[in-house]
């Protein structure tokens, strides 16, 4: 039994301290996925994400890393189904995002990355497609390899191969 | 280095996602970097503190949810003595939780959970007392409590080091003695730990456990005091003449147990009670 077998098998009892600590060492990168998707609530997403991980942990067997991409594609499925629900309203953070971001290439030459306005990211996101910025997302916070997005959007390695070369060419591109 | 207009490389594209691209000046780079910059920003006390517990009664509910954590066999244990001294964060914090897995109680549950009469509602009130929410301190100290009955000393030592982090982060000393002696304990054996060592150890705890209800603040001295007694790596000599005794060996760049113990300032009184609960990860 490995020390993430551990926790898991507490987790699965309920163990409050194995979910804080599950919690604390994924909740910032998913909060971020989260709101870089444009999530308008992220903390309540975020939330209901851990809720559903939660409801399935029984279900779940695999190593750190497996736990990881799980959870991830829940926070996937969460946020694709408040972008569905987003195309029936009219005003979502992701929908006000058309501004230019002259203001965003100025900051992100701070290291202080976390200083950086989250709204000028998502500005930025909001220039890609929904698949390129599920892949890139993904893949940077995440840390998802090719496979396991590939395995999270239903699609083949070399399809999310070819949407994070677009990606970073659509980057590229608003940035320039 | 790549040019504006050139198509990047899979290989180029591999290390701007993982971050480890050499030019650091791309713009392309810095956008990621920022996209990455999303998932650093800290969470909120009262955020993580309703979702733990939302999250962890909704899995204990949970058909499926196994009442009973599996008891790990030895050879595992000892595998993670060895992990926790190498410890990374994750490892670190997981390394913990073999022991509750072992005993198979989920003490850090009922830590939370103490009512009146109970031995831990006294150390629960302390800390409440002091500013300190639950699924602080108070859980490092009954996890240090059930590594060490289960001889998992190092992590027992770590989990008290996280205690009195949580408690008093300003006393970087104490921290760091309590680390270097959770290094002591890993580095001396392959796991097997003598009495004496398990007598320091709980006598550590006890006494974090003690500095927790301190009612004049944490004294971190006394921590390190306790912290540089744990010397498993020095073979107690038998008795000897007096003209006889040999020279102990201490390793390079550690303390020997009788040198002057350093001195740490006391922290003022409204950084150590009124600090609100720290995160351990």
């Amino acid at each position: 039994m490995t020390p993430f077998d551990s926790v898991l098998t507490a987790a699965q009892a309920g163990a409050e301290w194995a979910w804080e600590r599950l919690y604390r060492e994924l909740s910032p990168p998913v909060r971020g996925y989260l709101i870089a998707h444009g999530a308008a609530d992220p903390d309540d997403l975020l939330g209901e994400v851990w809720l559903q991980v939660a409801r399935n942990i029984g279900t779940f067997t695999g190593d750190a890393a497996g736990f990881r991409s799980w959870v991830f594609l829940v926070a996937h499925h969460r946020v694709t189904d408040e972008r569905r629900r987003r195309t029936r309203r009219p005003q979502s953070p992701l929908d006000e995002a058309a501004e230019d971001w002259a203001g965003f290439a100025a900051s992100a030459e701070d290291d202080a990355l976390v200083s950086i306005d989250a709204q000028q990211v998502v500005r930025l996101l909001a220039r890609l497609t929904p698949e390129q910025r599920d892949v890139l997302t993904l893949r940077v916070l995440g840390d998802l390899t090719v496979e396991q997005v590939a395995h999270a959007l239903g699609k083949r390695p070399g399809a999310v191969k070819a949407l994070q070369r677009r990606g970073i060419r659509a980057l590229r591109k608003v940035i320039e | 280095m790549q040019m504006p207009n050139e198509q990047p490389s899979d290989e180029h594209i591999e290390k701007l996602l993982r971050g480890s691209a050499s030019e650091t000046s791309n713009d392309v780079d810095q956008a990621l970097r920022a996209i990455r910059g999303l998932g650093r920003r800290p969470l909120a006390d009262d955020v993580v503190e309703r979702h733990v517990s939302m999250i962890a009664g909704e899995a204990a509910r949970s058909p499926r949810s196994d009442p009973e954590p599996v008891l790990a066999p030895k050879t595992t244990r000892r595998r993670v003595v060895v992990n926790a001294v190498l410890s990374s964060l994750l490892v670190k914090v997981m390394a913990a939780a073999v022991a509750v897995a072992a005993v198979g109680t989920g003490v850090g549950i009922a830590a939370d959970a103490s009512v009146p009469g109970e031995a831990l509602h006294g150390l629960d009130r302390a800390l409440e007392r002091a500013g300190i929410g639950a699924g602080g301190a108070i859980e490092r100290i009954e996890e240090a409590r059930s590594l060490v009955a289960v001889d998992l000393l190092p992590a027992a030592v770590e989990s008290a080091a996280l205690a009195a982090d949580v408690t008093a982060p300003d006393n970087a000393e104490a921290v760091a003695a309590l680390e270097a002696a959770a290094s002591r304990v890993g580095g001396s054996t392959d796991g097997e730990h003598s009495a004496l060592t398990r007598e320091q150890v709980a006598a550590l705890v006890d006494e974090i456990a003690t500095q927790l209800q301190n009612e004049d603040g944490f004294d971190a001295q006394a921590v390190v005091d306790r912290a540089l007694m744990i010397r498993p790596d020095v073979e107690l000599p038998a008795p000897v003449p007096q003209d006889q005794v040999p020279p102990v060996s201490v390793p390079p760049g550690d303390v020997p147990p009788n040198s002057p113990v350093p001195t740490i300032p006391d922290a003022p009184p409204s950084e150590t009670t009124g600090a609100p609960p720290q995160s351990d990860s």
